[in-house]
Parts: C-alpha cells; structure tokens; sequence
C-alpha cells in the first residue's frame, strides 16, 4: 500500500511536472514566497519521516519570528527533543540535536529542505511563468533552484528544488485550510528521504 | 485543555518541600510498595515546554503497567500513537503503522525499556546512573535525579519525580533537556491492582 502511495505521488509530482508556458515579469520587490507567516503562534505538525530505511515519528514545530525567520523543533511523541534550530537571514542555525542525527549529510538536507519548506530564497525570482490557473515563481537559489507554484487563491501547491531540468526535490503542500497546509509532503528523488506532516494546531486554531 | 499558555511546573504546594531527612525510610516504603503494586491504570497528561514557544504543546493519553515489564503508553489526543513494553519486546502503533523490536538487538532500546520502567517502578535512582536528591512536603515525596553516566548526560539535564506519599507511586514526572526545555507528565484517575488483560500489552 505504501508503495502504492509512493508510485502515486511520484506518479503525480512527474506528470505534474513544470512546462513553462509564457513568461510574466516577477514583481521587483519579491524576495521570498512564504507558507508559514502568522507570527501570533506556532504551526505543529505529526510528522512522519522516513529517513534511510529509518523510520522516525514525531511532531515538528514551525514558528515564524518575522522578517521571514523561523524557530523550528522536531520531538519524538514522548516529547523529547531530536532537533532544534532556526533560519535568521537565511542563515541555518543549529541549538540542539541528538548524536545520531549529527551528521553531516542529514543536517544538510534539513538545511536544504526547511529553506525550500519555509521560503526563505534569498535571491529574486529570476522569473515567474503561468501554469493554467497556477503561476509559478523561479528563485536563483543555492544549492538549487527554487520553484513555487501558487494557485490562483495564493496558496503555494507545490515547491520544487531543482538543478537543471531535474527535480531533486518536491514538496507538496495539500488540503488548505485558510492558509494552512493540512498535510505536507517531501519527497527526494535522488535520496531514500520521504516526509509527511500532518497538521494538529496552527496559530489562528481556537484552544479546546 | 489541549493547549496551554504559561504552564507552571511547580504549583504552589510544592513551594513547601523540604530536604527528606530519613532517604532509606524512603526507600524501604518505596520497595514494600512496589511488592504490593501489581498494576497500575491511570490517565495523563503531557506538557512539553519550549522556550520559544509560548504555548506548551498539551497531550494527554492512558497508560497502564502490569508486573513485572508490562507497559503500554496510548496518545488519544490530539493524535493516536501506542508505545508497549512486553519485557524485551517493545511495540509502537503510529496510526496504522506497526512496528517491532527486540529490546535485546539494540542498545538503545534495551536502555529506553530499562528507563520506562524503573520510571514507573521508581527504582531509577536505585540504578546507578544519576546521583539524587530527595525532598518532600506534606503529599509528595521528591526525588530529583542528574545523570552520571555520558551516555544520559547527552540528552538530560535532569529527572524530578513525585511520589505520591498515601501510595508511593508516581504521580508527576518532569524531563529536563540540556537546552532547560522539558517534559512534564502528569497521571491521573488512578487505579492500582486493577485486574488487566495481557492482551492489552501486544499490538499486532
């Protein structure tokens, strides 16, 4: 059944695949398209993360601090902290994390992945194209491009991280709330790295 | 109440505890209790506290214990995951993912089985790997543990437990990070010596 779900989504992302159909000019002043920027409270996701053959759930934190910053703290259900860290000025700053994941390679791609996840392109769009009802905006980022496609309620559907014509990495962002993605997918092509994050309180949710 | 802001850890009541004088009194009630406790069904209760965060992230849950390493550990809200301990056995139910490990295979299963259920017997600082300090006032014991060994002093800056004084069972429990973020667990409705199923300690 999973991988059912997995050649579905792969399935998906591919068929999905960008065309680029007409160019329109980017507005000068965009820096960053953003998902997560209500700053009154943080967004908390179940989080499901296949990482390597392992397996690891948990919840992760995201909390916009303004000006595009972000804390961000992944835990296990016990509530024990795996990773903490936070992206100010497009800077990745790492508190706290536990030995086994202090690698190299895996801080990378959560370096690489939050970014896309979260935004935080530092460069502008180098342009924007139209995809049907959807508008797709291209950021020159490192260590690949950007891209963020945005249906016509100004919901980002789908991020991309791409090097040449190759998507390297998907993130599919799903059954909207307002502005909130519900459910969150990432998914690797070159890696055997699958995310899924499912949505239990966001800032603008009333307390029970 | 799912989601809390300003959550105190110490209530009042606890402003009041004292260095406990008699530890090895302590220690025999907490031995004689665990001869006689043979199952625990409770509630709980989690609060996990992070500093940029204003709110705590609320949890709450059942949990019930049946001698000698019988454990299970159930979310109900705001999201379903199951943990047991069947002695070295160790299963989790993540939504409809199952998953399961021999607490023998890996080190840090072995230590995460030793750690839930001296947690909940009490004997953890009986076990060597945290120095201790004890306290009580007119309900509760208190134990404060840090730990010794390397391995533990990379996650945990500290343990607080209460025990509840009419019953010697553990009624709050507070896991302090290195980075001074915590978790505190709080149990309630408690029954002990409830008849409990083995069935209730397998997931399959």
């Amino acid at each position: 059944m999973r991988y059912l779900l997995l050649s579905s989504l792969l399935l998906t992302l591919y068929c999905c695949s960008p065309s680029r159909r007409s160019v329109a000019i980017a507005p000068a002043d965009k820096q960053a398209i953003t998902v997560f920027d209500d700053t009154t409270g943080a967004y908390l996701y179940k989080n499901k993360i296949n990482l390597f053959g392992h397996y690891i759930s948990g919840l992760m934190m995201i909390k916009p601090v303004g000006n595009n910053n972000y804390k961000v703290a992944i835990a296990t259900e016990f509530g024990a902290k795996i990773l903490d860290f936070e992206i100010t000025d497009g800077q990745f700053i790492l508190h706290d994390c536990i030995p086994e994941m202090r690698r190299k390679l895996v801080l990378n791609i959560v370096e690489n992945d939050m970014k896309l996840l979260l935004g935080v392109a530092q460069f502008a769009p180098k342009d924007t194209s139209s995809l049907d009802a959807a508008i797709q905006y291209r950021f020159k980022t490192r260590p690949f491009n950007s891209f963020y496609t945005v249906n016509d309620a100004g919901n980002v559907t789908l991020i991309e991280g791409k090097r040449l014509k190759h998507t390297l990495v998907a993130i599919q962002l799903l059954d909207y709330k307002g502005s909130v993605p519900t459910k969150i997918t990432l998914e690797h092509f070159r890696l055997p790295v699958h995310i899924e994050l499912n949505i239990i309180k966001s800032p603008g949710d009333a307390t029970e | 109440m799912f989601w809390l802001g300003g959550f105190q850890v110490l209530s009042a009541q606890d402003g009041d505890m004292k260095a406990l004088k008699d530890t090895t009194a302590f220690k025999q009630k907490l031995k004689e209790a665990s001869v006689t406790t043979n199952t625990i069904d409770c509630d709980f209760t989690q609060k996990k506290h992070l500093s940029f965060m204003s709110e705590d992230i609320v949890t709450s849950g059942h949990f019930s214990f049946k001698k000698e390493r019988k454990i299970r550990w159930e979310y109900l809200k705001p999201y379903s995951y199951i943990v047991v301990i069947n002695n070295n056995d160790i299963y989790l139910k993540d939504d409809e993912k199952t998953s399961h490990f021999d607490a023998n295979s890996n080190k840090m299963f072995q230590g995460i089985n030793d750690m839930m259920v001296a947690v909940v017997k009490g004997d953890l600082f009986s076990s060597g790997d945290f120095s201790a300090k004890y306290y009580e006032n007119e309900k509760y014991y208190f134990v404060k543990l840090m730990p010794t060994k390397g391995e533990m002093k990379n996650y945990l800056k500290g343990i607080d437990i209460y025990f509840d004084k009419k019953d010697m069972t553990v009624v709050k429990l507070k896991l302090t990070e290195l980075s001074d973020d915590y978790t505190f667990i709080e149990y309630h409705n408690k029954t002990l010596n409830k008849p409990l199923s083995d069935a209730l300690f397998t997931i399959k």
